[in-house]
């Protein structure tokens, strides 16, 4: 299991997503997607330009914001679209993750705007784990 | 909304939330509203702002302007002022979009001239200043030269022959504020950045052709002063720090988060609002490095002002020169600034926190324009594409009740999400057509998100602001073109 919600009703604030994943990696990775589908169709994005991203955060969640944090920022730098999303997480004192992902230059005729994430919100943004299953609340910001 | 014991009414405009409200508020909250407009703030301006009340080193109080609405950490519309010495800064006080702010242009080209031709207008703007998700600006630059931008903003431009000199003088802080330190700012908001000098960004960023209407002169007089007449078309645009202005604040809210209880020892009633002591290394870093982001931002509306009058020039055949584009001003919403202000007799140096609120200066203060001391600082409040805008001038008012704060808009009323179900692009811009209001937009969605009933009525926003004395009508501006970004 690897889902994402976009929440519709949240007063006047932004965009939430509910994440679901039945590990860690897979909550990381439909996170990924959902953040990025949040902006555009992924199904329309190809596989064509990959990155790697190294990253470390000494509680999950901040590693999780991290993570969505970077691709945003990557997303702006190169005005890249991605929709394919590899992680792997070591935990330990201070977690590391390497995260890799594909995707191509955004190419408006192909790729129309749904909305610009410009940032991820710190909060509410706590992992909880229930049975199998990770889930977490993400505020969007745009 | 609890009113009554919890929201006292102070006068006709001032509600006031005692400490008692909540554990750990220091100072007391204060919105600034009328009955209508308090009543319908979602509740979330209530805790947001008294959240904000807990934060060290206030003073006073802490603010919420007429047009509050729920934002990050902060409410939009929230004025926050601390102790230099004792207080904290915060990012989410500022706001993500550091300095965005409004720009505000005249002509002297009237609505009779402009009318026939404001079609091949918007199109060539929409054209030429770039708009929506990923947009890239026409001015090309290496990191250095970025760098160089992000220190100079404004003068920058001037060197490059993006500005007129009269334009820094009529920016707020010259365009260039002083203490802005590339070397604080991450490569990676450097990267973001670079390519977005000359761009309007998406969301509620706009450019529009607007006129003034004979009936929606109030102050004839300071319009005179401002080079305001009857018929006369104005250009009016919003946009912030893009990419970067984002950058900056996440770089500096995840330090922020790791230092603050650890090494600080400050408590918060909510992460958004991640603070420093503002005299901490990691403070005055935060405070160089948004320095660079309103410089960024400075520079971003200067370059989109050249390029408007570029469009100016082809569609009229005429340069920008003869044509009167002179600015009125350009002044930022999202800003933390050092300010003296008296408080129990004695002059202190504050740091003022501005987010989604605008400064407005009253007359004879210092910062402000030679031209303008007499009247007041020009206070340029955008309304929806559908309902007009305002250029409104600050008081003596301000001054003392709101640390020289005022409204920035109309505050929405409604969630994004919600907009897009309930309003077509297409047909809103169809609509919009046919009552003389042409639109361009990068995304039909993008444009039914901003549709007139999202937002306030601006008008009772504008009237709270006069009714509690912290701003004054000059002019209403009707919108005849716009950009959405």
């Amino acid at each position: 299991m690897e889902e994402f919600q976009l929440l519709e009703e949240i007063a006047t604030g932004e965009m939430s997503l509910v994440v679901r994943g039945d590990s860690l990696e897979g909550l990381f990775r439909a996170a990924a997607r959902g953040l990025f589908e949040t902006m555009v169709d992924t199904e329309a994005v190809r596989p064509e330009i990959g990155k790697e991203l190294l990253l470390s955060a000494d509680s999950i969640d901040r590693l999780l914001y991290r993570w969505l944090s970077e691709l945003i920022q990557w997303r702006d730098r190169e005005n890249l679209y991605f929709s394919f999303f590899e992680v792997q997480i070591e935990r330990g004192a201070r977690h590391r993750m390497q995260g890799v992902v594909m995707g191509e230059l955004n190419d408006p005729t192909r790729h129309p705007a749904r909305n610009e994430v410009t940032a991820v919100r710190p909060h509410p943004f706590q992992i909880v784990r229930e049975g199998d299953a990770w889930q977490v609340s993400v505020l969007l910001d745009r | 909304m609890v009113f009554g014991e919890k929201i006292k009414q102070l006068s006709e405009t001032v509600w006031e939330i005692d400490p008692s409200y909540k554990k750990g508020m220091r100072v007391p909250a204060r919105i600034i509203a009328t009955e209508k407009l308090i009543r319908e703030m979602d509740d979330a301006v209530i805790e947001q702002i008294t959240n904000v009340a807990t934060l060290p080193g206030l003073v006073r109080a802490a603010y919420c302007m007429p047009d509050g609405h729920s934002g990050y950490g902060f409410p939009i519309g929230g004025v926050a002022a601390m102790a230099a010495e004792k207080g904290v800064i915060s990012p989410g006080g500022i706001g993500f979009d550091i300095n965005c702010g409004m720009r505000l242009v005249r002509t002297n080209l009237t609505e009779a001239e402009v009318a026939p031709k404001v079609t091949a207008l918007v199109d060539l703007l929409y054209a030429r200043v770039p708009a929506g998700v990923g947009s890239k600006g026409f001015v090309k630059l290496t990191p250095n030269e970025f760098r160089e931008v992000i220190a100079q903003g404004s003068q920058w431009c001037l060197k490059n022959g993006y500005a007129w000199p009269e334009d820094l003088s009529l920016t707020e802080e010259g365009g260039c504020i002083a203490g802005a330190d590339p070397e604080k700012v991450s490569q990676k908001a450097i990267e973001r950045g670079l390519n977005q000098i000359g761009t309007l960004g998406s969301g509620n960023h706009y450019l529009e052709v607007q006129v003034v209407r004979e009936e929606n002169l109030f102050d004839r007089k300071t319009a005179e002063a401002f080079g305001l007449f009857p018929n006369q078309v104005v250009v009016m645009f919003h946009c912030g720090s893009r990419g970067f202005g984002h950058q900056v604040a996440t770089d500096y809210l995840q330090i922020f988060l790791e230092v603050m209880t650890s090494k600080y020892g400050i408590q918060i009633l909510d992460r958004e609002l991640a603070c420093a002591p503002f005299r901490s290394p990691e403070g005055r870093d935060y405070f160089a490095a948004m320095k660079c982001g309103l410089n960024m931002s400075f520079a971003n509306r200067q370059t989109i002002l050249h390029r408007i009058r570029e469009c100016f020039e082809r569609i009229f055949d005429r340069s920008a020169e003869a044509l009167g584009m002179r600015m009125i001003y350009d002044v930022a919403h999202n800003t933390a600034k050092l300010e003296r202000y008296q408080i129990d007799g004695k002059w202190k140096e504050l740091l003022v926190h501005r987010k989604g609120a605008t400064r407005a200066f009253g007359p004879d203060q210092e910062g402000l324009p030679e031209r303008y001391r007499p009247y007041g600082q020009p206070v340029i409040i955008g309304g929806s594409m559908e309902t007009g805008s305002y250029l409104l001038v600050g008081t003596e008012g301000a001054m003392k009740q709101t640390f020289g704060s005022t409204a920035h808009g109309s505050g929405r009323t409604m969630s994004r999400t919600q907009a897009r179900k309930q309003f077509r692009g297409e047909q809103l811009q169809k609509e919009l057509r046919a009552r003389g209001i042409y639109v361009r937009s990068a995304s039909y969605s993008g444009l039914a998100e901003e549709a007139g009933p999202t937002y306030k009525d601006i008008d009772e926003v504008v009237d709270a602001c006069e009714r509690a004395g912290i701003s004054k009508r000059v002019v209403k501006f009707t919108p005849i073109g716009n950009v959405k970004g």
